[in-house]
């Protein structure tokens, strides 16, 4: 009875410890761009805000939607997104890329567009 | 009087927050002393009836349009249909936490009733109240009837009203002018299943509370013989209804919200999956109590873990603790609630395993001796698999919040790939193995068909294309659980479908593993551009953009496109349209269902000629030649309405650049202007017509820079059709394995509710 619990225990532990090991392994650190050009082709997450004023545009031959992204050290970067503009994008309160860095631009695999939850950040004008 | 009915329902909100902590009182003191039942059960009654009301008011505002409430104005708008309208009632937090008392309350009605014949009434809705007078304080803190001006207090004014201004006055001198229109449902929300899912998983989060309440009332009575057969029929119908939300997100999500695929391991989706699972897994642990009287603090343990992750899962989703890493919204919900929330957290959990382990020692379970090859044996190990994979998905959902970091989904791909094989293997096992023990022997003559079938379904699968090793082993312990379920199905049918839940949601799981694979592993992908009326072919089927319509009082318009293959034609029809409100492209996918497989059609944009997207961005330096193709470029001069720049408002950039080539040159004016919301570019094309140049900005440097963009107009472009659809076109096999796999397995949920709920009559009668 007792040395089912402590195999069962080992079991559990040796898995959960393995399970641990692989979670750090694969985890996308928040970063910013001074980061990513240390951790060079790394893959990270870069929270930031569209730059409006630069606009953005979309290759459809290659599928590329390319913007630029000011990060919270407001540095700015380009980013090439393999993919079409993401929904909501134009009214994200910010936007969260996901990819890697690599001579000065930011190719993404992924973006997480936040919005302002239901427009509550919409002012409401008496 | 819409006024007034929202103050009172704050009114009303404190008063039950009262009676519901005193019901709880009470309740704990009747169960030593009878006489407190009565007050007790008043307790109950005011605070069911209130929630009920303070529901049927916010549904008043709701309907009536009362934007006087901030609630109300953020959530809703005229233009909404009534389903959706009704929607709104839970589409914000506060309201959601409304509609969660509200299931509790009805839930609580049907449980005193339940619980009062069964004799355990004061111990149960004790519990189940913590959980309410919880809630209710919650909703104190985030209610949805705060009125716009104790938000905006400069929508206060004074002086004299407007005429015929929708007002109210606040006080003899002051007034608030009422919006005429909301602010909207989220464009994304506005769909079908906006009705259903939301409400279906809540329904799922409240009821989880009463197996909850059961394994308490066990502990705080010293009976843990009998909790488990009333808290049966309540788990596998909490269990269904928390399936069910899931399934109904994924099929959302799949269907009309164009994220490719029904699921994406987005922590929203995780944080309710993981209590499911749980709930799956004690399912199964709660059967072996039943039949052989073991497993009692499993039992316990597992109850309290699967309720506390309902209340973790609302934490990590409304605390805004995982912000940036789901593609959902999520508010601040301030401080307060996200203490209140993590209060909740730990006072439910500590709750239950402070009084389990305070009685760890009185509680005794069956000690019956069995084979490692016996029934009990498969299901705990088939709940151990299943708790594995809901922590490996716990374990990557909050490592954001311990870490500046998130994991990447191919995280719980690659660990729930190999825990759905074990879940498959045993499955099937635990079907053949009986109660006690077994013999290695028999159990082989048992599943040898099973074994041999499965083996030539996969092998006929490998030839279909299922050829990597991970998906062999799978697909293969998939066909070997439906096997066995199936004759399991055949043999057992007589017994009466009742009785056959387990095989139906057995043969679900496995199916929809199955469906897993096809769609998910073996799902391909093209991106394509149709030019109107050309076909291409695409995985076998000509695609073919035949033109626009608009539908929706000409406020949408989809795509028609005409799919064709040797034997049959559909027009699919994508949508696309810019939604004014969150001033965005709403895209909607189509797909071609088909019995095999989906052809998934998602609409990225239409490119019309005019609206060139093929711009190539240069940078000049001020009186520097600058070589393209065969010409020079010379920036000459440059002119910035700084004036109207520095007052914010609509300014204006002009350039002139000097065009060199073959010994002719011309002068390029180029002008741009720029608001707040973008730049407005006037292309200017050379004179030989092949290159167009806009101005995107001057740099004022040391040395000024001009970037210009350019495009190359070449003769064929003149030829080519005006629009081009993009588009991904997706094959998704076996999809449909998918979700019919879910349906049955949610079916099963029902049928084991019905003859649970028929076990406790019995015993009962």
């Amino acid at each position: 009875m007792k040395t089912r619990y402590i195999i069962g225990g080992i079991i559990i532990v040796v898995f959960l410890l393995v399970a641990v090991f692989s979670l750090v392994n694969t985890d996308i650190e928040y970063s910013d761009f001074s980061k990513a050009r240390e951790l060079d082709g790394k893959k990270i997450q870069i929270k930031g805000q569209w730059v409006r004023e630069k606009g953005s545009e979309y290759n459809s031959e290659k599928n590329e939607f390319i913007f630029y992204l000011k990060d919270e050290n407001n540095e700015i970067a380009k980013v090439i997104f393999s993919g079409s503009k993401p929904n909501n994008f134009e009214i994200a309160s910010h936007v969260v890329a996901i990819g890697k860095y690599k001579d000065g631009i930011f190719y993404s695999s992924e973006i997480l567009t936040k919005c302002p939850s239901k427009y509550e950040g919409q002012k409401y004008t008496p | 009087m819409f006024n007034f009915i929202g103050d009172f329902a704050i009114v009303l909100n404190y008063l039950l927050f009262i009676t519901s902590f005193l019901s709880v009182f009470f309740y704990l003191k009747s169960i030593s002393e009878a006489k407190f039942l009565s007050l007790a059960r008043y307790g109950l009654y005011i605070t069911n009836s209130g929630i009920i009301l303070i529901s049927f008011i916010l549904l008043l505002l709701i309907i009536n349009h009362q934007y006087q409430y901030i609630y109300v104005f953020n959530n809703s708008s005229n233009d909404l249909p009534f389903g959706l309208l009704l929607s709104t009632f839970y589409a914000g937090q506060e309201g959601s936490f409304l509609f969660w008392l509200l299931c509790l309350a009805v839930i609580g009605i049907f449980l005193q009733n339940f619980t009062k014949k069964i004799g355990l009434e004061s111990s149960v809705m004790s519990t189940f109240g913590i959980v309410v007078v919880f809630l209710l304080l919650l909703l104190i803190n985030k209610s949805p009837f705060e009125k716009i001006w104790s938000l905006y207090p400069e929508a206060i004014r004074t002086g004299i009203p407007p005429v015929g201004a929708n007002i109210i006055n606040i006080s003899s001198t002051q007034w608030v002018m009422i919006p005429p229109d909301g602010n909207g449902l989220n464009p994304l929300l506005q769909n079908f299943w906006m009705q259903i899912h939301p409400p279906v998983l809540f329904i799922g989060f409240a009821l989880m509370t009463v197996p909850y309440a059961f394994a308490i009332s066990s502990l705080i009575i010293g009976n843990y013989k009998n909790w488990i057969k009333y808290s049966l029929p309540w788990l596998s119908i909490a269990s269904f209804f928390l399936g069910a939300g899931l399934v109904l997100g994924a099929f959302w999500a799949y269907e009309t919200l164009g994220w490719g695929g029904y699921w994406g391991w987005d922590p929203v989706e995780n944080s309710s999956l993981v209590p499911w699972i749980f709930s799956v897994a004690l399912l199964h642990t709660a059967i072996t109590q039943l039949k052989t009287g073991g497993l009692v603090k499993t039992n316990l343990f597992l109850t309290i873990i699967t309720f506390s992750l309902v209340i973790y899962s609302t934490f990590l989703t409304r605390s805004g603790v995982l912000q940036d890493a789901s593609v959902h919204s999520f508010t601040e919900p301030g401080s307060a609630v996200y203490l209140l929330l993590f209060i909740f957290l730990l006072s439910i959990f500590i709750l239950g395993l402070g009084l389990l382990l305070y009685r760890i020692k009185a509680i005794n379970s069956e000690k019956s001796e069995y084979n490692l090859i016996s029934k009990e044996v498969m299901l705990s190990l088939g709940s151990i698999v299943l708790s594995l994979s809901a922590l490996i998905i716990l374990a990557g959902t909050s490592y954001p919040i311990f870490s500046k970091s998130a994991v990447d989904v191919s995280f719980y791909d690659k660990w729930n790939l190999p825990l759905a094989f074990l879940i498959n293997v045993i499955n099937g096992l635990s079907l053949v193995v009986g109660w006690g023990s077994d013999l290695p022997k028999i159990i082989l003559k048992k599943i040898i068909i099973s074994l041999l079938a499965s083996t030539i379904l996969t092998i006929i699968s490998y030839f279909l294309g299922v050829i990597h090793f991970s998906m062999i082993i799978l697909i293969w312990s998939s066909f070997f659980a439906i096997f066995i379920n199936a004759e399991k199905l055949f043999r057992n049918i007589k017994l009466g479908i009742i009785n056959l839940g387990g095989v139906f949601s057995h043969i679900g799981v496995a199916l929809l593993l199955i469906g897993v694979i096809g769609s998910g592993k073996y799902s391909q992908t093209k991106h394509i551009e149709l030019p109107l009326n050309e076909e291409k072919e695409v995985f076998g089927y000509k695609f073919k953009y035949i033109g626009e319509e608009l539908f929706d009082s000409n406020k949408k318009s989809y795509f028609k496109v005409l799919v064709k293959n040797s034997n049959d034609e559909t027009i699919l029809k994508p949508i696309m349209f810019v939604n004014q409100m969150a001033n965005g492209l709403m895209k909607i996918p189509d797909i071609k269902e088909m019995i095999t497989k989906d052809i998934y059609f998602s609409p990225i944009g239409l490119k019309d000629f005019e609206s060139n997207e093929n711009v190539t961005n240069i940078q000049l330096k001020k009186d520097e030649p600058y070589q393209l193709d065969d010409m020079t470029l010379i920036f000459e001069s440059y002119k910035i309405d700084m004036e109207k720049m520095m007052m914010g408002g609509e300014f204006s950039i002009n350039a002139s650049v000097k065009v060199l080539k073959n010994n002719s040159s011309e002068i390029l004016n180029l002008s741009s202007t720029f608001d707040k919301n973008g730049p407005k570019y006037t292309p200017v094309k050379t004179s030989d017509g092949k290159y167009e140049f806009v101005l995107q900005r001057v740099l004022k440097d040391v040395v000024p820079l001009l970037n210009l963009g350019y495009v190359k107009l070449t003769d064929d472009i003149t030829a080519k059709p005006k629009e081009i659809l993009v588009a991904d076109i997706s094959i998704k096999p076996a999809i449909n394995l998918f979700w019919l796999g879910n349906l049955l397995m949610l079916f099963g949920f029902i049928l084991a509710y019905i003859r649970r709920k028929r076990e406790v009559k019995n015993i009962r009668d």
